[in-house]
């Protein structure tokens, strides 16, 4: 298994105060790692760094061994995906155009409109259970629902490396339930590389193989969950008080 | 005894009051003044002697020249131009719509002449120094005489205004006795005093009323002083004679025109420019643009 | 698929309007001509029957003098019809129309400039006006690019700011040369009050280019949808956000500057019709930008025709209501109906 994403000495500046501080790290093909810490440690600046979306950086990251800079847009799109934060909601177009939306790294500019783009739209939609909204408009369904979209557009990319930032951020938990189970299903049978960012501890140590902790813009630790997740990082990077139990897959858990 | 006690009583107090009279009448006499009309109808009144006057009319200030109106003009417009020598001593007084208020205000006038009505603004500001206007826009040939009676009897030359508007009517009268019988009809002709768009001079205008002596038929046949009309109309209306009330070089006027370029006066080639000085402004030269034009309109007339 | 089933229909009745716009606008004007005799002129000169008995003066009018005014309109509703459209979705704002990087402010003060020069230098500049507004207009995009670019990115905030802030700029030149000009600023008031008259000679020139540019607008219609996810996002899928930003906005700026020397600014168009179309078909720009074309185009030349039209039938005047006023006159109960018809399918 080859190495995804190699990161190196990573600092991101905003005016003068520095967000990162010379991160290092790896993740290799077919890791579902999460990246959590408290607010303002650098997790947003971090994946958006990743994935092309921030310019002045210094330190070096490569995709499969090729510095980020060197592929071109649409390239990048065929193997990196990313679903932001607060996708948007207010915007007029129908379920089935959001998530063609996702093509757009496979269409040329003069041609439309191909067998294979449709397809892939449908698998991802039938994947992601919403085919039948299809012909809504986004603006009409609920946050899970709307989160389901993109993720399905982020799938019709067909891209192997996924960033996510918050997926599960205020939705139910039916919904959050269901898309980490969605997303394990991705990194198992489809091999896909997942990062996501979150605020659920939990559901990070319930789901994913690797924990990158960050506090004030530097890796704290990072690890499996059971190492990671302890009392006293957790004490440490949030400053705060918690026990923790182990449930028998000896993934730890929090009580408040 | 008793009698002749009383006559000379009654012829002393009738020597009192006569004196009285004669003395109230040697006052007035020093506040006599001219009443007159502008042509808004407006009345004006101007003592006889120790009168200033501002005239920011070209047209105006010709007319005061030739009454004889002379220390008493104290200012003038920057366009007033002729006569030359007699403009360039007079103080100049800044534009039409945009006169220099605290220069006139320095000469306090009686009368400012001006060749259209001003902004309310600058009006109100004239009634507040005093000042009365006097609007020297005639409609029509007829108008512009009536003007400069008036003016004469506004400044205390009235002989004088008799004189100058006979002189004009023999001359006028003169051409169009020539005109009448040596040519065949009125030709029709347009007065564009704009273009882009077309703005052309009605027949109740002073412009209208010149060409209408000079031999020619204003088109169009509108009561607006200053109709406004497009190309298509232009093209129907299809007029003999242009006379054009801007300065153009043939070339520019053909280019603009080129749309309506079948019409029969540009065809023709039957474009004149009348002097601006002359045709454009209400002054006792109208009789040289009437002459010019006529020359053009009837060339078989002179 | 809901849109899909308009679509066909939906773009055959709009290019009926066309037709129908051009044939409306020709027949009707300050001189009544019959309708058959219009047909006639129209006939002849597109298949070249040589027919004899046709009035040389109406033929000029229609010929000369409406066809190219009617063409000028649809060159112009196009343009800005999909400046307004293009503009709308790179700002992410349904408020911007063609104007909004300051193009209109730019053009009137060229515009102005000439006419200025015209008066001191006594040349005739008329000709010119059309290069001066035309540069005018460019030159103001130009300063609010150079004005909006922070650390060599452009944020859509700033770019709207700069617009606001130049346009402010220029529009005080403009008042500055009007005062200059004193008696003489009614040429000016005349330009910016927009309008479709006038000998155009380099009509032809300016059509060509202005379709060019249209079309090569429409092959962009895939990264115009996906701006609406966000800069972020759309980078993301692998639109390159910045080069599409300032290819369109400087091709639609020219067509905006071409459009604004010739005819002055006309104003609700590039506003109205991008969203009316969008109401009709939808958000996808792959049917709004051809829709937005060609509604422009048929709106326009009706504009310009009821404004020739309208003072003739109403108050008996041989007037003409300036075109932007009748624009306007449409524009303002439009907004009302949009605020009113709510946010459900309408981006807000």
């Amino acid at each position: 298994m080859g190495e995804a994403v190699h990161v190196n000495a990573l600092t991101v500046h905003y005016d003068q105060d520095p967000v990162l501080k010379g991160v290092s790290l790896s993740i290799n093909e077919g890791e579902f790692v999460s990246i959590l810490g408290p607010n303002g440690s650098g997790k947003t600046t971090l994946i958006k760094a990743l994935t092309g979306l921030i310019h002045d950086i210094q330190g070096e990251i490569r995709l499969f061994g090729k510095p980020i800079r060197s592929y071109r847009r649409k390239d990048f799109a065929r193997h990196v995906s990313f679903l932001p934060q607060d996708p948007p909601t207010t915007i007029p177009f129908l379920v089935h155009d959001i998530v063609m939306m996702g093509r757009f790294p496979y269409i040329k500019r003069f041609v439309t409109g191909r067998t294979e783009d449709r397809e892939a739209v449908q698998r991802a939609m039938n994947l992601m259970r919403i085919d039948h909204l299809g012909k809504r408009h986004l603006m009409e369904l609920s946050g899970g629902e709307v989160r389901r979209v993109f993720i399905a557009q982020a799938v019709a990319q067909e891209s192997s490396v996924l960033f996510l930032d918050e997926p599960t951020a205020n939705l139910d938990i039916n919904y959050q339930v269901e898309i980490f189970r969605i997303l394990e299903k991705f990194n198992r049978e489809m091999n896909k590389t997942i990062v996501l960012i979150t605020h659920d501890i939990n559901h990070a140590a319930r789901f994913t193989e690797r924990v990158i902790l960050l506090k004030e813009g530097e890796i704290f630790a990072q690890g499996e969950p059971v190492k990671i997740i302890s009392t006293e990082n957790m004490k440490t990077v949030f400053s705060t008080d918690v026990s923790i139990e182990y449930d028998s897959n000896k993934r730890p858990y929090i009580l408040i | 005894m008793v009698i002749e006690e009383k006559t000379v009583k009654y012829a002393g107090v009738a020597a009192k009051a006569a004196g009285f009279v004669g003395f109230l009448l040697f006052c007035a006499a020093s506040v006599y003044g001219g009443t007159a009309v502008d042509t808004r109808g407006h009345e004006l009144f101007v003592p006889d002697h120790d009168f200033r006057v501002v005239s920011l009319s070209p047209g105006g200030t010709e007319i005061l020249f030739e009454l004889g109106v002379h220390e008493e003009l104290v200012g003038v417009s920057d366009f007033c131009n002729h006569p030359k020598e007699f403009v360039s001593s007079k103080q100049k007084m800044g534009g039409f719509s945009t006169p220099n208020l605290e220069r006139i205000q320095s000469v306090s006038p009686h009368v400012i002449l001006l060749n259209t009505v001003v902004p309310i603004s600058i009006k109100k500001q004239f009634d507040r120094l005093g000042t009365q206007i006097f609007v020297t826009e005639p409609k029509s040939f007829s108008e512009l005489l009536d003007m400069i009676i008036q003016l004469g009897r506004l400044f205390n030359r009235e002989t004088e205004a008799q004189a100058l508007v006979q002189e004009i009517k023999n001359e006028v009268g003169e051409v169009a006795r020539r005109v009448e019988t040596k040519s065949v009809a009125p030709v029709r002709t347009f007065i564009e005093i704009w273009y882009d768009p077309y703005y052309g001079a009605g027949k109740n205008t002073l412009a209208g009323d010149i060409v209408r002596l000079a031999g020619g038929r204003v088109v169009p046949d509108s009561s607006t002083p200053y109709p406004r009309i497009n190309e298509e109309v232009l093209l129907t209306l299809n007029p003999e004679a242009i006379i054009l009330g801007h300065q153009i070089d043939t070339a520019t006027f053909l280019e603009i025109h080129s749309n309506v370029v079948r019409v029969y006066a540009i065809r023709n080639n039957k474009i004149f420019t009348p002097d601006p000085d002359v045709f454009l402004r209400p002054s006792p030269r109208v009789v040289h643009a009437i002459k010019e034009i006529a020359r053009f309109l009837h060339p078989e007339a002179f | 698929m809901k849109t899909s089933t308009r679509l066909i229909p939906g773009l055959f009745l709009l290019c009926l309007l066309l037709l129908f716009s051009f044939i409306f606008s020709v027949s009707f004007g300050a001189v009544s001509v019959e309708f058959s005799h219009t047909v006639r002129i129209l006939m002849n000169r597109i298949f070249n029957t040589g027919v004899s008995n046709i009035d040389a003066v109406q033929e000029d009018i229609i010929l000369k003098i409406r066809v190219p005014r009617v063409f000028l309109g649809m060159m112009v509703g196009a343009s800005l019809s999909i400046s307004g459209l293009v503009f709308q979705a790179l700002l992410r704002n349904p408020l911007a129309d063609p104007y909004t990087l300051g193009v209109s402010a730019g053009a009137s003060f060229g515009a102005g400039l000439a006419i200025f020069l015209s008066y001191v230098i006594g040349a005739y500049m008329k000709n010119f006006l059309p290069v001066f507004a035309f540069f005018g207009g460019i030159t103001t995009v130009f300063i609010v690019y150079l004005l909006a670019r922070t650390r060599g990115r452009i944020q859509v905030l700033t770019i709207i700011l700069s617009g606001v802030v130049v346009s402010y700029l220029f529009s005080s030149g403009l008042v500055l040369i009007m005062a200059l000009l004193g008696d003489r600023s009614h040429e000016v008031i005349f330009w910016l009050l927009g309008s479709l008259s006038g000998y155009h000679k380099w009509l032809p020139h300016a059509a060509g280019i202005s379709i060019a540019i249209i079309c090569f607008t429409f092959f962009f219609f895939q990264d115009l949808d996906l701006m609406a996810l966000g800069d972020d996002q759309a980078k993301a899928l692998g639109v390159n956000t910045e080069f599409v930003r300032i290819l369109l906005f400087s091709t639609t700026s020219l067509v905006t500057a071409i459009a604004v020397s010739l005819t002055g600014t006309i104003g609700f168009v590039g506003l109205i019709v991008p969203h009316s179309m969008r109401l009709v078909f939808g958000p996808r720009h792959k049917v709004l930008i051809p829709a937005s074309a060609i509604a422009g185009a048929s709106f326009l030349p009706l504009s310009d025709a009821l404004a020739r039209t309208l003072p003739g039938l109403i108050f008996g005047s041989s007037m003409e209501i300036p075109v932007g006023a009748v624009t306007s006159l449409f524009g303002s109960p439009f907004f009302l109906f949009l605020l009113m018809r709510g946010k459900k399918k309408y981006w807000f």
